[in-house]
């Protein structure tokens, strides 16, 4: 017994030793090391010391990795470090990167810098508005040198500050503007007009047939791509502030008359064929494809439709064509309904100013160039489109170029409301199914959303 | 080993029990840490309200219980997953057992090709499955409606995964496909152990392969059947979740969202984290009801 005590005892204290060693090892002040003899220490403790004796920052951004690839992240890190040597930037690119900085977001060692869209299916972005841990960036908005370049609309909207109160939260990286895609050949063989009112659109829809064509098709099993019409047509109806109550949830806005209105066109899709046949059991890719083959004349979509279908059999002779969502009448504003990927700054980062400075050298001349040759994509800055040119076709050019055309953007979003298991803007596309197949009138659709908007009006985020 | 207990002195025993515990111990932590305290959790969490992401958790009791009871959609997902639990582990253990009988009782030569062929499916990744299914049922290229026109069946051709009322069919079918080669091999194994003689005295007694199936196979396989209906009411849970991801993603207008998807979308979609916590909750008693339940209406049978 005595024996195995003395040896604990004496395991105990070589223990001990080796703990207090690397303690002092820890504490020892790192601007002093240089001064030491460096035989004095153990091997490994050398080797940390360069990243210790320097003040060199280290920046940590996690980006999504979707259709715009990594390429562009690892050389804007790369220009950014130029600039600044003393700044170390970490990319952690993947495409389940919300699931990847989750845990980190909830022990709360965030990021410094995040682009993940709202719309990415972790909900990331989305918890962390609700749950207001974003760090306010509007001193990035003031700064003359970054106002002057975003294009107008792009920043003072409800997706870049979410809780009205005027402060940017979050930032616009790529854009792109949604509309109705077609074949220019048909309509050329055919002599037909691109219809810029919904009398001529479904009008053009009655001759299609004839030629054995449906009129429109959408993606629907992902109702959601049917913003590109909806949004516009009841934002050209009842005007933006109007449009604004709705999405606010204000008692009664949602049956406002031209939204009804709105609403009706798009339900008019349920009759006379003019809606694909099958439609509403479409995966978006299949939907897409059997519009390329020429099934139906238009299908709405964004910007990076022809770069997700360049590798897709289509119709012979086939030439893209872009065009705004159709209109109530010909002389009323046209609206397109944009939308940008978001990338912000969380709050709980302890780089918050640096991370800043990363934001700003985003809209740089240096990194919307590197944007367009590495990802084909650009952020709302005067004159991208111009350095994308020489990267994409002249219907995905024209699609960044309509605002030059007389056309408005609207950058919309629902208010956030937490607290409820209700996501307004589901509600609002989910309802897009039994409207077009002719289960559900107008009248009820927008009935349903203003019962909708009782329900969750006590839950938004202020 | 009771008997043998009786004779060790008292201090051996003691330390006996003391190795017990000490052996069990590791195993019972581990289960402890990843399978009690997070169901522990489940419960706890779903009485909060809570993103999933920050630090603010709100305490709110049973608030969650009661909105998901006034819930419309909670109610048409659980619909759903009732529908897809009864309906493919039917159909499913249907099919098992008469594959599973025609392989095992026949004197077919590709036998080990059969075998083979409807275990394939469960090799595949349940993605790949859905992908396959829904271009099958794409409504005109898809396999299906194109066959049901070639034969003039014109009018039965549908939009089977835009229509509320095919869609949980439609998953279905998938779902059962994956799923019986599995279980076909697990009743084959059952059957093979049964020993020939019962059959070549039934033989000579003059029954039917019929009445051989149900008085010999069924109840020389119960044990199996009822470990199956388990298996059945959790994998089908789970594969429920799978295929109706790749499929439809609950469309159209959720007519085709199960338990399990609505709560992924709450938790993360939604960022109402707590409120699919309490969905977790009512899947977990309900999975548990039902196994006890199939558990005491197969039990008086067993032997």
């Amino acid at each position: 017994m005595k024996r195995k005590l003395i040896a604990a005892l004496m395991t105990t204290a070589l223990m001990g030793s080796v703990f207090t060693g690397c303690a002092q090892g820890d504490v020892e002040p790192a601007p002093e090391t240089g001064e030491q003899p460096v035989a004095e220490k153990p091997a490994d403790e050398q080797k940390e010391e360069p990243a210790t004796s320097e003040e060199k920052q280290t920046l940590d951004v996690a980006v999504f990795e979707g259709g715009y690839g990594r390429a562009y992240w690892d050389a804007v890190a790369e220009a950014f470090e130029k600039q600044n040597p003393n700044v170390d930037v970490v990319i952690n690119a993947n495409p389940e990167i919300g699931e990847i900085i989750r845990p980190d977001l909830l022990s709360g060692n965030a990021p410094d810098f995040i682009y993940l869209p709202t719309t990415n299916k972790s909900g990331v972005t989305n918890a962390l508005i609700k749950d207001k841990l974003l760090a306010d960036i509007s001193d990035v908005f003031e700064d003359p040198a970054i106002k002057d370049k975003i294009l107008p609309g792009f920043i003072d909207n409800v997706a870049t500050s979410p809780y009205g109160d005027g402060k940017v939260y979050l930032a616009p990286l790529y854009y792109s503007t949604t509309g109705l895609f077609y074949n220019k050949t048909v309509f050329e063989q055919n002599g037909w007009e691109v219809p810029v009112t919904w009398d001529d659109f479904y009008a053009l829809g009655d001759k299609a047939k004839e030629k054995g064509r449906a009129l429109i098709t959408y993606q629907g099993l992902a109702p959601g791509y049917m913003e590109a019409m909806l949004i516009p047509a009841m934002v050209a109806s009842v005007g933006p502030e109007n449009f604004e109550k709705a999405l606010n949830y204000e008692d009664g806005a949602w049956e406002q008359e031209g939204i009804v209105k709105a609403m009706e066109q798009v339900a008019k899709m349920s009759t006379n064929n003019y809606l694909m046949e099958g439609t509403v059991a479409l995966s978006h890719t299949q939907a897409q494809q059997q519009w390329l083959k020429g099934d139906a004349l238009f299908i709405p979509c964004g910007s990076w439709l022809e770069g997700e279908m360049a590798e897709s059999p289509r119709e012979d002779g086939f030439e893209w064509g872009f065009t705004a969502p159709p209109v109530m009448n010909a002389e009323d504003t046209k609206y397109v309904f944009t939308t940008f990927e978001e990338m912000f700054i969380p709050a709980d980062s302890d780089q918050i100013d640096l991370a800043k400075e990363f934001l700003k050298f985003q809209y740089s001349d240096e990194a919307v160039a590197l944007n367009a040759e590495k990802a084909k994509g650009i952020p709302p800055v005067k004159g991208a489109a111009e350095q994308l040119k020489q990267y994409v076709s002249g219907a995905t050019y024209e699609t960044y170029k309509l605002f030059d055309q007389g056309y408005e953007p609207t950058i919309v979003r629902f208010a956030s409301v937490q607290g409820t298991e209700l996501d307004p803007r589901t509600e609002l596309f989910n309802q897009v199914a039994p409207v077009v197949s002719g289960e559900m009138s107008a009248a009820e659709w927008a009935a349903y959303m203003e019962n909708i908007s009782d329900s969750v009006r006590d839950y938004v985020v202020k | 080993m009771t008997n043998l207990k009786k004779y060790m002195p008292k201090k051996q025993q003691t330390r006996r029990n003391i190795a017990i515990t000490v052996s069990l111990l590791p195993a019972l932590a581990l289960y402890a840490l990843f399978v009690i305290y997070p169901t522990f959790n489940v419960f706890r969490t779903s009485m909060y309200q809570w993103s999933g992401l920050s630090k603010q958790k709100t305490f709110i009791g049973f608030e969650n219980f009661i909105r998901l009871f006034n819930d419309t959609k909670f109610w048409t997902a659980l619909q759903n997953t009732i529908f897809l639990l009864i309906f493919c582990t039917a159909i499913t253990m249907i099919l098992a057992l008469f594959f599973a009988a025609a392989l095992t009782q026949s004197k077919l030569k590709e036998k080990n090709f059969y075998r083979v062929l409807f275990f394939f499916p469960n090799v595949l990744s349940i993605v790949v499955i859905g992908v396959l299914f829904s271009n099958i049922y794409e409504p005109n290229m898809g396999i299906l409606n194109s066959l049901l026109r070639g034969i003039g069946l014109n009018h039965l051709a549908q939009p089977w995964l835009g229509s509320g009322k095919t869609v949980l069919w439609a998953i279905g079918v998938a779902m059962i496909w994956q799923a019986v080669g599995y279980y076909m091999v697990m009743y084959m194994a059952g059957m093979d152990g049964i020993s020939p003689e019962l059959y070549e005295a039934a033989d000579i007694d003059g029954a039917s392969k019929f009445v051989q199936f149900f008085k010999i196979t069924i109840p020389m396989i119960w044990g199996i059947l009822r470990v199956t209906l388990v298996f059945f009411i959790t994998s089908t849970l789970n594969m429920s979740f799978l295929f109706v991801n790749v499929m439809t993603d609950g469309a159209p207008n959720g007519s085709s969202e199960v338990l399990l998807t609505y709560m992924y979308r709450q938790a993360f979609t939604n960022a109402n984290f707590g409120y699919a916590m309490a969905i977790a909750v009512i899947i977990f008693i309900v999975a548990f009801a039902l196994a006890i339940i199939s558990n005491i209406l197969t039990k008086k049978n067993d032997a």
